[in-house]
């Protein structure tokens, strides 16, 4: 059932959201009808705007130069079909609705039927592939000189972020994308987390020794290493050859992060049977929308899994959506660290991994926000998490006012980024 | 363990050999090099990781239930899109949330204290509810969540007084000022002496409200206070008392320069800075600064009321203002005015009126200092002189929009309903005979911004009938401005249907 936080959830930011409720009065609209696979309107702004929605997945096309999606109008048009269904006649679909529709069944289509390849070169690829290993290998050497004439002159004596940078642009033009970004994000680490940063440039060591024994390490570890040096497999193959998990999985939370010209986007999902949590990590460049799954929501059907120990990185196989589900969520927190516990076991290089725990409140202590379960057990809340510019802890405080919910959460080994909460029955993202 | 290495890594492992090893095991990984010693690092984080365990934290304090009602889903909605992309509204959504007893949604409340404008603070502070007010208590912070909630609370006004940032304590002072002006002047006289002079001057400034004789005896004391910013507030309001000595002396004083005879009014002051005005209230020129007979005049000005000068004139207001426009030294005057906020009273629509006519007239048209002056009198009209004064400002081209700006909200029936009419009539031109008029458009935006907020709730049925036709040349504008009018209008609908 289209709900009004369904709809929000869609939403690319607070101030479309906005703009799409002012659209969603009847003055505004023209021509609004319904078939059973599609909304449509005509919205009268500085020009007539043919909007329509496929409601097979609520993807969207307006007639309008906005470069958001789904649009205000598409949006209004959405929560207009939430306030007042029955102003939505059945209708034939317009043309400018079929050809869209048309358009999109023949993209999905071709899509699913992978197109004649063309015979590999295997020769071509193989040489492909021994110049990458060559430029990763004499990145990874360098890298490693510096590591250690850093840790040898003393990390004190340097400005740690500019050789971080430097080291880190290096491993990118060696084609080692993973390692690069995992020192600038070491680089991101905030001066009060010194030890952290510390810490993390003993993993990159690990990383660095696993590299050296790569041909010694099972099929396993070797496609864990790879992933966190950059030589992740490509999405097609994880869908072809990927171990398949089927279930039921809920939906607790996107957090999207600006990287170097992308955007990356995470999404949390929740295997409603065994608890686990799997990784939907996407990378989107200018204004591509991605899979933009609505947190709150339930995916029915299979995931493809990367290879690796980590077991965490998924790709969506056929799945449907499913609304008006609640999170099989965990007991306390002694259970979700058991979870993180299997997790760093499995892999000690992932950095975080997502829980879903009832009966917790937020508390704070010392000025710093944490969240409590039934036991009294504390996590703190990461400063300044989630998305937008809201603090997220702060607005959770707020909502919850002390009082017990169900909440979803990732957590790194120190502390706890917020991604959803249930809020009388319904699913708030954060 | 993962300390002392991590000291040795910071220091550089060649530096750590000289310094006492905190644990044995930890120097065993520094002398191995640095590859081993980054490993240990490694090594003890994952199992650091693996083994994290949560503090134990007592229950925090629950929210108390709310005692205001919540505004309906769809009204919640409503707040929601104006926090967001209207701001132009918040002051009356607020407003009107108050005035018909209800709080915010907790959603929206995390998007208000977000705010910097600190003006909203008493109004948000009133709709906060309980939960408002214990967020603010829980964090030890917003504290203006909690002092100013109920204004007409007397003991909550002195707390606020008493414990509240400067800006909530100027605010509460004022308030109170309001309730009870003797007891608020006391509370103040108590303070007053442990407080730094930046902050004597900041609340000083709040017994301009209902100033009065019983505030004579404490000012006057002030005009010797240690600080002379002090002093030189204490003189801006004593100015204002009409029995006050200090005024007295400044009206002698203007009257000793003040000349009126058959050519006009006349100031007669000496070129250099004269002893005879160096009494108290007349600032002397700070060293280095040359005295002029205008820049005398203009601090003659600051110091004196603008009706002891039409008192001392002898004339009409309409003469005095026209009298004041002739005079060399009109400009000094009227800025030594507005520079203390002088109380123009029945002099602001004879002066406006004059401006108006002197404006138009060749050799002046377009001096901007003009046009300054005359929109500093927008601002101090009385609401009845605008009624007089409005088809004389529409008619006026420079004047129009500035009118429109200054215009009190919201807009008398006699102003907004020959507006509307007038715009009904732009709506249905031909158009096009407007094709390409690009100042005209941008005129009727401007007015249109303006008229949004403008417009009293009583009018909104007639300014939405208005038809346009889809070709006219300012459609999108007029349209923009009835779906603006009616987010507005939802205000109303949404909180008392």
């Amino acid at each position: 059932m289209l709900t009004a936080d369904f709809v929000q959830s869609l939403s690319p930011d607070s101030a479309s959201t906005a703009a799409g409720r002012k659209l969603s009065g009847l003055r505004d609209w023209k021509g609004l009808s319904r078939s059973p696979r599609a909304l449509w309107g005509e919205c009268q702004g500085s020009a007539l705007y043919q909007t329509r929605i496929d409601l097979t997945d609520f993807a969207s096309k307006c007639s309008c130069p906005s470069r958001k999606f789904p649009c205000k109008h598409a949006l209004g048009l959405l929560f207009l079909a939430v306030d007042a269904a029955t102003n939505l006649l059945d209708a034939p679909e317009p043309v400018w609705v079929s050809e869209w529709l048309a358009q999109r069944g023949a993209k999905a289509v071709a899509k699913a039927e992978p197109a004649e390849k063309k015979p590999v070169d295997e020769k071509a690829q193989a040489k492909r592939s021994d110049a990458r290993l060559i430029a990763i290998n004499a990145g990874i050497n360098l890298t490693e000189r510096w590591l250690h004439d850093l840790v040898t002159q003393g990390i004190a004596a340097v400005n740690l972020d500019r050789q971080l940078e430097t080291a880190a642009t290096r491993l990118t033009d060696a084609k080692a994308g993973a390692l690069a970004e995992r020192l600038r994000q070491i680089a991101a680490l905030s001066e009060t987390e010194q030890n952290r940063r510390i810490d993390e440039l003993g993993y990159v060591q690990l990383l660095i020794d696993l590299w050296k024994k790569r041909e010694q390490l099972t099929p396993a570890w070797r496609s864990e290493l790879d992933a966190w040096i950059g030589l992740s497999g490509r999405e097609e193959d994880v869908l072809t050859a990927g171990v398949r998990v089927e279930g039921q999985f809920f939906v607790l939370g996107a957090i999207e992060v600006e990287a170097e010209r992308l955007r990356e986007r995470r999404t949390w999902l929740w295997d409603q049977a065994s608890s686990r949590s799997y990784l939907l990590l996407e990378f989107l460049f200018g204004t591509a929308r991605g899979a933009l799954l609505p947190a709150g929501t339930q995916l029915n059907g299979a995931l493809a899994l990367y290879s690796g120990r980590a077991q965490q990185r998924v790709v969506l196989g056929d799945t449907t959506l499913q609304t008006d589900v609640q999170p099989r969520a965990r007991l306390n927190f002694s259970e979700s660290l058991l979870d993180y516990a299997a997790q760093i076991a499995r892999s000690p290089f992932v950095r975080r991994s997502a829980s879903c725990v009832a009966n917790v409140t937020v508390c704070t202590f010392e000025k710093q926000f944490y969240l409590r379960d039934c036991n009294g057990a504390a996590l703190p809340i990461l400063s300044n998490s989630g998305n937008g510019n809201i603090n997220t802890a702060l607005l959770l405080y707020l909502r919850t006012g002390g009082a017990a919910c169900t909440i979803a959460f990732s957590f790194d080994g120190y502390a706890v980024e917020l991604l959803g909460f249930s809020d009388a029955l319904r699913w708030v993202s954060l | 363990m993962s300390d002392s290495v991590r000291l040795a890594v910071t220091l550089g492992l060649n530096r750590a050999a000289g310094f006492e090893p905190a644990e044995a095991l930890s120097m065993h990984f520094v002398n191995r090099g640095p590859a081993d010693a980054l490993r240990a690092l490694a090594a003890n984080r994952i199992l650091l990781e693996a083994a994290s365990q949560p503090l134990q934290l007592e229950a925090g304090i629950k929210a108390p239930a709310e005692t205001r009602p919540l505004a309906r889903q769809s009204a919640a909605t409503l707040l929601q899109i104006i926090f967001a992309t209207e701001s132009w509204l918040t002051h009356e959504a607020l407003e009107v949330l108050d005035a018909r007893g209800l709080r915010l949604p907790h959603a929206a409340l995390a998007a208000v204290l977000q705010t910097t404008d600190a003006s909203l603070r008493t109004k948000i502070a009133k709709v906060a509810g309980e939960r408002g007010r214990w967020f603010a208590k829980t964090l030890n912070e917003y504290p203006w969540l909690l002092q100013i909630a109920h204004t007409n609370d007397v003991h909550q006004l002195k707390v606020s007084f008493d414990e509240g940032l400067l800006p909530e304590r100027e605010a509460a002072l004022r308030e109170w000022r309001n309730i009870d002006a003797d007891a608020a002047r006391a509370a103040l006289q108590a303070a007053f002496a442990q407080e730094k002079a930046d902050v004597r001057v900041r609340l000083l400034a709040a017994l301009a409200v209902k100033l009065s004789h019983a505030d004579l005896p404490w000012l006057e004391s002030l005009t010797t206070d240690r600080a002379v910013s002090v002093q030189h507030a204490a003189r801006l309001l004593l100015i204002s008392l009409p029995d006050s000595a200090l005024r007295g002396r400044n009206r002698q004083v203007l009257a000793s320069a003040l000349r009126f005879d058959a050519e006009g009014m006349h100031l007669v002051v000496p070129e250099s800075w004269p002893s005879a005005l160096a009494v108290d209230g007349l600032i002397a020129p700070t060293k280095g600064q040359t005295a002029s007979r205008a820049f005398t005049i203009r601090v003659l000005a600051s110091v004196t009321e603008p009706l002891d000068w039409l008192a001392l004139s002898g004339l009409d207001a309409a003469s005095f203002a026209q009298a004041l426009l002739n005079c060399a030294y009109f400009k000094e005057v009227f800025e030594g005015w507005i520079e203390r906020d002088g109380d123009l009273g029945v002099l602001v629509e004879p002066l406006l009126a004059a401006l108006m006519l002197r404006a138009r007239s060749p050799e002046n048209a377009g001096k901007h200092h003009y046009q300054m002056l005359r929109c500093q009198l927008l601002n101090v009209l009385a609401p009845d002189a605008w009624l007089r004064m409005w088809p004389e400002l529409l008619c006026d081209s420079d004047m129009r929009y500035f009118a429109f700006r200054a215009l009190p909200k919201p807009w008398a029936g006699e102003i907004a309903e020959p507006w509307l009419r007038q715009l009904a009539e732009q709506s249905l031109d031909t158009p096009d005979s407007h094709i390409g008029n690009y100042a005209q458009r941008l005129e009727l935006e401007a007015e249109l911004r303006v008229a949004r907020a403008g417009l009293a709730p009583a009018q909104f049925a007639a300014a939405l009938a208005i038809k346009v036709s889809a070709e006219h040349y300012c459609f999108d504008v007029i349209h923009q401005f009835q779906r603006e009018l009616e987010l507005r209008s939802r205000i109303y609908s949404e909180f008392y249907s």
